[in-house]
């Protein structure tokens, strides 16, 4: 049983920012639901509302702007994302993140923005969107802002959003990668969380992203990668292996993570070399 | 208190009207208000897929579905797949399963099932047919694996779960063959 909660539809994204204005706290927004309704039945929230934001046309939309900017509503589910013939080449890592996201059931409710809102340090679409260097446009009462998904995170499960501010949009630059993937360790296959996750990008001009999840109290893109190629292999895993700092929870060991991350990461630096040496051999 | 609201869905092929409280989940809905309690609750968190309906053409735990969510839409659950929802008929079939089915009134999937020994316990099955059903309404000729991720949604504490694809397995090809005009 969940407790009682009034539950609001509002048809304009401002409206809905406007009931986070004017009731605080107490209104909480529902996208899929699967972490906000656990969250209610766990104890860990009780809303006065429940502000369903699905019945707001543009944050349901995926469109491609003139300049191959791809904008993703909020609300698009994880399974709409799978099936938008919409993402650039390049972003192979965000599909990839959103096929091994939770269960078939659970992703025809999860949403892109609801996701990475819940900020779980283990999401898995955060990598991806942090790789792909992808913006938020933002929307409160009185005006919107743009930020970069990299600013979002702020510790465990917290963003940066105010009270009454509400993800509109998750934006892919037009260029935003030649290539990426995406790697998740799980204890089962199905519904779990990440022992680890991480992704990689390779842009145009050569230079390496990688974004690695489940190590430290937010998703994390690697700094300092400046120059060192997929092809400097040892040196891209010193760099990241030195940024993480991951715990021992109920999933796995913090010895093990450090030994997962290096793995998965490898991994990745290792396709993302023969994707490009295939792409320069025609084979692509 | 919630406040109450009145909805209207289809659920198996029919119309159906209810006064709801805001927080009744659709999984409530569905067992406590229309008597259809086929549909189990297992976790109640959306991990055990004991819940599975098809909400929308969709696979989805109805546990974490607000029944004013689904105000508008269409839900099929395990009550319907016994009378032929969300299968193609071969042209002129009588029953809802095409009249192959060794016991009147149950689809091949339902059939299969039992063939292969798919349930023990039957706690998992609605489930487990939900997302079987769902499967094969998008891809009629599922391989092993797709099979598997269908159900990787589904537990099952008593089968092990190969009698579960084997049966889902063999459903999908017995589906295809009804499908096929008779010459």
């Amino acid at each position: 049983m969940l407790p009682s909660f009034g539950y609001l539809r509002p048809l304009a994204v401002k409206d809905a920012a406007a009931v986070l204005r004017d009731y605080g706290p107490e209104a909480r927004l529902l996208a899929g639901g699967t972490d906000l309704l656990v969250a209610l039945k766990e104890g860990l929230a009780s809303p006065r509302y429940l502000v369903d934001i699905k019945h707001i046309p543009e944050l349901r939309a995926v469109s491609v702007d003139v300049d191959g900017a791809v904008r993703i509503g909020a609300c698009v589910t994880v399974g709409e994302l799978l099936e938008t013939g919409r993402l650039p080449a390049g972003a192979e890592a965000l599909r990839e993140a959103a096929s091994r996201l939770g269960t078939t059931q659970v992703r025809n409710r999860a949403t892109v923005g609801g996701n990475i809102c819940n900020a779980s340090p283990a999401c898995d679409l955060a990598p991806p969107l942090l790789v792909l260097g992808a913006m938020l446009r933002v929307v409160s009462a009185d005006g919107e802002r743009t930020l970069a998904v990299r600013d979002l995170f702020t510790c465990p499960k917290q963003t940066c959003l105010a009270g009454d501010e509400v993800l509109a949009e998750i934006v892919i630059p037009p260029g935003a990668a030649a290539a990426s993937a995406f790697g998740k360790r799980q204890r089962i296959r199905g519904h779990d969380l990440a022992v680890v996750n991480a992704a990689a990008a390779l842009r145009e001009g050569g230079e390496l992203r990688v974004a690695v999840g489940a190590v430290a109290p937010t998703p994390l893109l690697i700094q300092g990668l400046d120059g060192a190629g997929a092809g400097r292999k040892d040196e891209v895993l010193r760099i990241v292996m030195n940024s993480i700092s991951p715990i021992d929870d109920v999933r796995g060991s913090g010895v093990y993570r450090t030994h997962m991350a290096a793995h998965l990461v490898s991994g990745l630096l290792g396709r993302l070399a023969q994707d490009s040496r295939g792409a320069g051999a025609g084979g692509r | 208190m919630s406040p109450v609201r009145s909805i209207n869905l289809v659920v198996n092929g029919e119309r159906v009207a209810a006064e709801v409280a805001d927080h009744l989940t659709l999984l409530d809905l569905l067992r406590e208000v229309l008597a259809l309690t086929g549909t189990k609750e297992g976790c109640g968190k959306g991990e055990c897929g004991a819940c599975t309906v098809i909400l929308d053409g969709r696979p989805v735990n109805s546990c974490l579905v607000l029944a004013v969510e689904a105000d508008g839409g269409e839900v099929l659950t395990v009550e319907g797949e016994s009378r032929g929802y969300g299968r193609r008929r071969r042209p002129g079939a009588a029953g809802a399963d095409g009249g192959d089915s060794a016991v009147e009134g149950i689809s091949p999937l339902q059939q299969a099932l039992i063939d292969h020994g798919g349930f023990q316990c039957g706690f998992c099955t609605a489930g487990m047919l939900m997302s079987a059903r769902a499967l094969l309404m998008r891809n009629p000729d599922p391989t092993e694996d797709e099979v598997k991720e269908a159900i990787a949604g589904n537990l099952c504490r008593c089968t092990g779960y190969k009698p579960i694809v084997d049966a889902i397995l063999d459903a999908a090809a017995r589906e295809r063959d009804l499908e096929r005009p008779r010459t």
